[in-house]
């Protein structure tokens, strides 16, 4: 699945600097910073005061996708949600003064990213409303960067104009990537020291395993982290770990949970369960007369049994013929 | 077959089997022949716990040799066989030398 996103300002995030304001109305609160700087045609942001004078606004935004006019909160951005292109689209006016060069602004991605990414337009046109296009430099900035920073311009200017800026955006195209991390052996009945085996498909492009920093095994009335230096092995596609002694005295189901830090991904995922079913392997035979199953004992603190067959009882004759 | 000789060679048809067994579930039975190079699974037979009549299970097997085997597979099954009755008849006299 593929689609286009728009980030459009909601908020403002910090406000650099004296005279913002918005035009008309001269208003100086965030509130109505924000609202100037969205795509209205209406309204805009401007930054009037003696010179010299510099300065800079940031926005936060929300998430529009396939052209949908109602925003989606990022905790409901499709699984897997992964940006492929991002452009800053800045709209401005730069009013007339002594020389265009006098000004100096920039736009900007991000709010805590270098400024050497960002972009200051070689071409600044002095009189007319005009586009600025800005294309952040690779790698591709991710859904968490573009949603926790804030994009924004700054200013810097020596003559008596007045720079009008109309709005800020950011467009691009995103994919959805799928993946599945899987236990292969997780028909086995585990007990504590068998090997537990992980492994990626081969969807490309694959998060592989080696984004995994650590995994926690959650069950019934407890948990326990093993650390990525404790992993028996640990290549792109397979990932094996030995069930520790924590689970000495588990019978059940258990959750396996990886942490892992990613170009994909980064976050918590579930990779799924396995099930101890024999918490104590060891124990005592005890032949009962007429008894058609077997008694495992699953817990010894509990006295848990379980009824299984008699692995399969036989009779055979001898060879016939002559 | 030569009554003297205990071992001639005949090719054996293995037709069919006979008991008397009482049970519970279904017993699963097999002929194999010498290492287990032939066999074939006869239908299963389902036992009572008591049963006026001891049953038939055909079969079509042939070898020199062959052992019976059955066994049960599933939870709480069990057999008591107190009789196995196997129907031979000699078919060829040897293999090929």
């Amino acid at each position: 699945m593929a689609g286009t996103f728009k980030l459009l300002v909601s908020t403002v995030a910090t406000k650099v600097g004296a005279g913002w304001t918005t035009s008309p109305g001269g208003l100086t609160t965030d509130a109505a910073l924000a609202n100037a700087a969205k795509y209205d045609d209406t309204s805009s942001c401007i930054q009037s005061g003696a010179q010299p004078i510099s300065g800079s606004l940031s926005f936060n935004t929300e998430w529009y996708l396939d052209g949908s006019i109602i925003p989606t909160p990022f905790a409901n951005l499709p699984a897997g949600f992964n940006v492929l292109s991002a452009i800053l689209t800045l709209q401005c006016t730069l009013t007339t003064t002594a020389g265009y060069s006098s000004y100096t602004f920039t736009m900007f991605f991000s709010n805590t990213e270098s400024r050497d990414i960002s972009n200051t337009p070689a071409d600044r046109t002095v009189g007319a409303k005009r586009y600025y296009d800005f294309t952040h430099p690779l790698p591709v900035p991710t859904a968490l960067h573009l949603n926790t920073d804030a994009i924004g311009f700054s200013i810097d200017r020596n003559g008596a104009g007045i720079p009008v800026f109309q709005f800020i955006e950011v467009n691009g195209t995103y994919e959805t990537i799928t993946f599945n991390w899987a236990i292969t052996n997780s028909g086995t009945n585990f007990k504590v020291g068998d090997t537990v085996h992980i492994t990626a498909n081969s969807v490309t492009p694959l998060p592989p395993l080696t984004d995994i920093t650590e995994l926690t095994l959650t069950w019934a009335d407890g948990s326990l982290t093993i650390p990525s230096t404790d992993f028996l092995l640990w290549t792109l596609y397979t990932l094996d770990f030995v069930i520790p002694v924590g689970l000495d005295n588990f019978n059940g189901d258990v959750t396996i949970d990886a942490t892992v830090v990613g170009t994909y991904f980064t976050g918590t995922a579930t990779i799924g369960t396995f099930t101890i079913i024999v918490a104590n392997a060891s124990g005592i035979y005890r032949i009962v007369l007429n008894k058609t199953n077997d008694t495992i004992y699953i817990d010894h603190t509990t006295g848990q049994t379980t009824d299984v067959a008699i692995p399969q009882p036989f009779f055979k004759t001898g060879f016939i013929g002559g | 077959m030569d009554n003297g000789n205990p071992f001639t060679g005949e090719l054996l048809h293995f037709n069919a089997i006979r008991m008397r067994i009482v049970g519970s579930g279904n017993l699963q039975l097999t002929l194999n022949s010498l290492d287990s190079i032939h066999s074939s699974d006869l239908a299963q037979l389902a036992m009572s716990s008591a049963t006026n009549r001891e049953p038939t299970v055909l079969s079509n097997f042939v070898d020199q040799r062959a052992q019976l085997i059955g066994f049960t597979n599933q939870m709480d099954e069990w057999f008591n066989i107190s009789r196995i009755i196997i129907y031979v008849r000699p078919t060829f006299s040897s293999y090929p030398q």
